[in-house]
């Protein structure tokens, strides 16, 4: 074969998937434009579900006939865009929808399919309809982690003690975004996960104990005070600094007074979330003991020690003064802190 | 001439052969990668509802980074999209970097504001911040106005002083899709790994814009612009997905770019450079290499960035020629990472590639055009072969060009016309045609330029969405690089 035939027979090939590249194009763009040419009738549905959910004249029937034209996926899709807005006999009348023209039907099965796309889209169905199904709990467990994550958001959407259990597994899940929907469902379930937690604190890993800590931030649940001051004394920093946050946010009466004992904490990151706590907590008697923390050598400890003076009133702004004068760290901070005051004084009275 | 052809362009003719098939074999690997990455983010995405996970207290908070210099005529509509955005913990970071327009003025009356005496770290050193502003209306955007010192000082003023675990480095010009913060969070919530994360960047040239948002996404109708919008999408769709894959990418867009603050402040900020968004990729890789902890750069296809492109050859001109200098300094910068096992798959696969399939290609290429025309004036081509090899050339080009206009009309579709994407294929077809030697012209100018030793950023002009040009206006900051 020459050069020439070669050149020829690799312009052939490139052309002919040019074409069938194009042909690919031409095909899509039609069918596209096709169903542009049904969005207006898709509004009509649109506005026809919306009707029903809202308790008025239009019947399952109705929507159903005026949906036939269209593609089942539409009708879904609609009613996913719903499904969060809606709540009470909306939303049972949604779901009742759903049932049937057999989108629940379809997702109940579409959870054990052995393709990771499929689960993972009908547990988004079977979440967004609030769907309780046994199907749902070996997805704690699947191989995929959207799918695991997925879980998780189904989770709060029919909570129970087994997914409650299996909620707390995965906060052990090395997939970050199975964790983080962990602790994100524990967060939207609120107080009916802080007793399973609170025994989870027990037995758990570094690791889950620091996520169980980081949602009792969130929650601010009380019950979980005993637990953070035992906590406050583990051998590691990080969860020990998480443990002062969990303090600052249970509003214990004994908080305050455990938190300045946690500033003599060797690490400064404790001695910081410490600090942070005071503020939160504006424990002004903390205030002789915050006071030495502007000299400290880390910034942010000195920034966090002039922001909670700053929060503890008269007491706080008196050392803030006292600290002032001379040029060394701790009177920049002070002098930096103060002036933050007097802005937002001049910003008041203007 | 017969003797340099036979002595020096002659033995190189199948070198160059050897490259162009390298070069084919090696967009096909990255197409597929990307078609793959592609599949498995749209199943991923299909029925989520972002605002679900990403409303959550848990969420990571961010600052955005917006420098802005001579940016009058773009910069309120630009800060009302930002004040919009979708994402429920954010603050907005404006660096007024010495403008001597009324781009501080436009914002003081636009959003009330009034200076703030915070408390913040000079963690990087930086020229001098003259003050510092809140808005009365929107206490979540704070303007920090300072000394002149380039794109660079004023991100990393705009570091110093930003209290968020990420930061979105943004071009004050650049429009940004309402939710794209949500959707561009994702790799960081998914891995503790992932050091910073880029998306798509789109010509914004025919859309319409209003109240800082876009009212329709229109494609452009005008050749230049349009021809752009084919290689951005090429771009974006097709290289920047496909090294999700295969190594990770090396270039996150200074448009539009998300970081975890800490590191950036570990390796301190952005050097002043013309490259200043890919040079802060590979020395973030490149640190974590050498301190042996892992980071990764993702692609996130999905969130949008729209911007303007040149529409005048004498612009876009500078602006590839910048490019181009901008790539040529941080290879040489980082030119220890080349081949080196060291900096595993960055130093053995990334940075290789990047170097001999984008660097070197418009120097391979014009050494591939002198060797057709001398081969044929000399006798030792045939002029038949010539124009079928330029053929086959354009052809791939077009080929590579309508495989991401596929992989768009099978995605995400957000030029909405019929007309406006049938448009896109004749761009792309007229794009081999001259426009591409032209970029390989302007790109080899760069080279050179950066062998002799320039280094500014050069003049841009910004005209505004929906206005007229303005011919003498100042330099203003701009950065979309199109590699891979």
């Amino acid at each position: 074969m020459t050069a020439v035939e070669l050149v020829v027979l690799a312009l052939i090939v490139i052309g002919s998937v040019i074409a069938l590249v194009l042909l690919v194009i031409i095909t899509n763009g039609l069918i596209e434009s096709h169903r542009d040419r049904l969005e207006p009738s898709l509004v009509d549905v649109r506005e026809a579900i919306l009707t029903a959910v809202s308790g008025e004249e239009s019947t399952a029937a109705e929507i159903i006939g005026k949906a036939s034209g269209f593609s089942k996926r539409y009708i879904v899709d609609v009613m996913l865009d719903l499904a969060p807005s809606v709540e009470g006999t909306s939303r049972a009348i949604l779901v009742s929808l759903a049932e049937r023209i057999g989108v629940v039907r379809r997702a109940r099965k579409g959870v054990r399919s052995r393709r990771w796309s499929t689960r993972l889209y009908s547990a988004r169905v079977l979440t967004a309809f609030g769907v309780d199904s046994e199907d749902c709990y070996p997805l704690f467990s699947d191989k995929s982690p959207e799918v695991r994550a997925q879980a998780a958001a189904w989770a709060v959407a029919c909570t129970s003690a087994k997914a409650i259990e299996l909620l707390i597994v995965l906060l052990d899940d090395s997939a970050g975004q199975c964790s983080f929907a962990a602790q994100d469902a524990f967060i939207r379930i609120g107080l009916r996960g802080t007793e399973p937690l609170m025994d989870a604190l027990t037995t758990a890993n570094e690791d889950v104990v620091r996520r169980i800590l980081e949602i009792a931030v969130a929650t601010s649940d009380d019950r979980f005070y005993a637990q953070a001051l035992s906590l406050s004394a583990d051998p590691s920093p990080a969860t020990r600094a998480l443990a002062a946050s969990v303090l600052a946010c249970s509003g214990h009466p004994s908080a305050g007074g455990d938190l300045v004992a946690l500033l003599g904490d060797p690490s400064d990151d404790v001695v910081l979330a410490a600090a942070s706590g005071l503020q939160k907590l504006s424990y002004w008697p903390g205030a002789a003991s915050v006071e030495p923390l502007l000299d400290h050598e880390w910034w942010e400890l000195r920034k966090q020690a002039g922001l909670t003076l700053l929060a503890l009133g008269a007491p706080g702004e008196i050392l803030l003064r006292v600290n002032s004068p001379g040029d060394g760290p701790a009177a920049e901070m002070a002098v930096q802190a103060l002036e933050l005051r007097s802005a937002t004084a001049e910003r008041e009275a203007a | 001439m017969n003797y340099f052809y036979n002595t020096i362009l002659a033995p190189v003719k199948f070198l160059v052969l050897a490259y162009f098939v390298a070069l084919g074999l090696f967009y096909l690997v990255l197409y597929s990668s990307a078609a793959l990455d592609m599949r498995h983010y749209l199943r991923e995405v299909r029925a989520e509802k972002y605002h679900e996970i990403l409303s959550s207290e848990i969420a990571p908070t961010i600052s955005m980074l917006v420098p802005a210099h001579n940016e009058e005529a773009t910069i309120k509509e630009s800060i009302n999209a930002l004040l919009t955005m979708a994402y429920p913990q954010l603050e907005i970071v404006v660096v007024d970097d010495g403008s001597t327009d009324a781009t501080l003025a436009t914002l003081s009356s636009t959003f009330d504001l009034h200076p703030i005496r915070p408390i913040y770290d000079r963690q990087i050193d930086t020229k001098e911040v003259r003050a510092i502003y809140r808005s009365r209306q929107f206490p979540k955007l704070i303007i920090v106005s300072k000394a002149k010192g380039g794109k660079a000082d004023s991100l990393n003023a705009g570091l110093n002083i930003a209290s968020s675990e990420l930061v979105c480095a943004i071009d004050a010009d650049t429009i940004l899709d309402p939710d794209g913060l949500r959707r561009l969070v994702r790799p960081f919530i998914r891995s503790r790994d992932v050091v910073g994360a880029g998306a798509t960047i789109r010509v914004a040239n025919g859309c319409t814009v209003m109240q800082g948002r876009l009212a329709s996404e229109r494609g452009p109708h005008r050749a230049l612009a349009g021809i752009q919008a084919v290689e951005y999408l090429r771009a974006f769709l097709f290289g920047r997905p496909g090294w999700n894959r295969l190594g990770g990418n090396l270039l996150i867009s200074g448009a539009f770019g998300l970081f975890r603050r800490q590191n950036l402040l570990d390796t301190n900020g952005y050097i002043r450079t013309v490259g200043e968004d890919m040079e802060l990729v590979v020395r973030l890789r490149r640190d974590a290499y050498e301190k042996g902890k892992p980071a990764r750069i993702e692609f996130v296809p999905d969130p949008v960035a729209w911007t303007e492109t040149p529409t005048k050859f004498r612009e876009l001109g500078r602006q590839r020629e910048r490019w181009q200098r901008g790539f040529s300094d941080t290879m040489w910068r980082h030119r220890r990472v080349m081949l080196n096992p060291k900096y595993g798959v960055l130093g053995m696969v990334v940075f290789p590639a990047f170097v001999l399939f984008e660097w070197m290609a418009p120097i391979v290429e014009v050494v591939g055009i002198l060797i057709v025309v001398l081969g044929v004036i000399l006798g030792d081509l045939s002029p038949l072969f010539a124009v079928l090899f330029f053929c086959l050339a354009c052809g791939l080009g077009i080929l590579l060009s309508m495989l991401a206009l596929l992989l768009e009309e099978l995605s995400f579709r957000r030029y909405g016309r019929v007309l406006d994407r049938a448009l896109l294929v004749v761009w792309a077809a007229l794009e081999n045609l001259g426009y591409r030697q032209l970029t390989v012209w302007w790109r080899l100018r760069g080279i050179v330029s950066y062998i002799r030793g320039k280094r500014s950023w050069g003049k841009m002009t910004r005209k505004g969405f929906n206005s007229v040009d303005e011919d003498d206006a100042d330099e203003a900051y701009g950065s979309v690089q199109l590699v891979a």
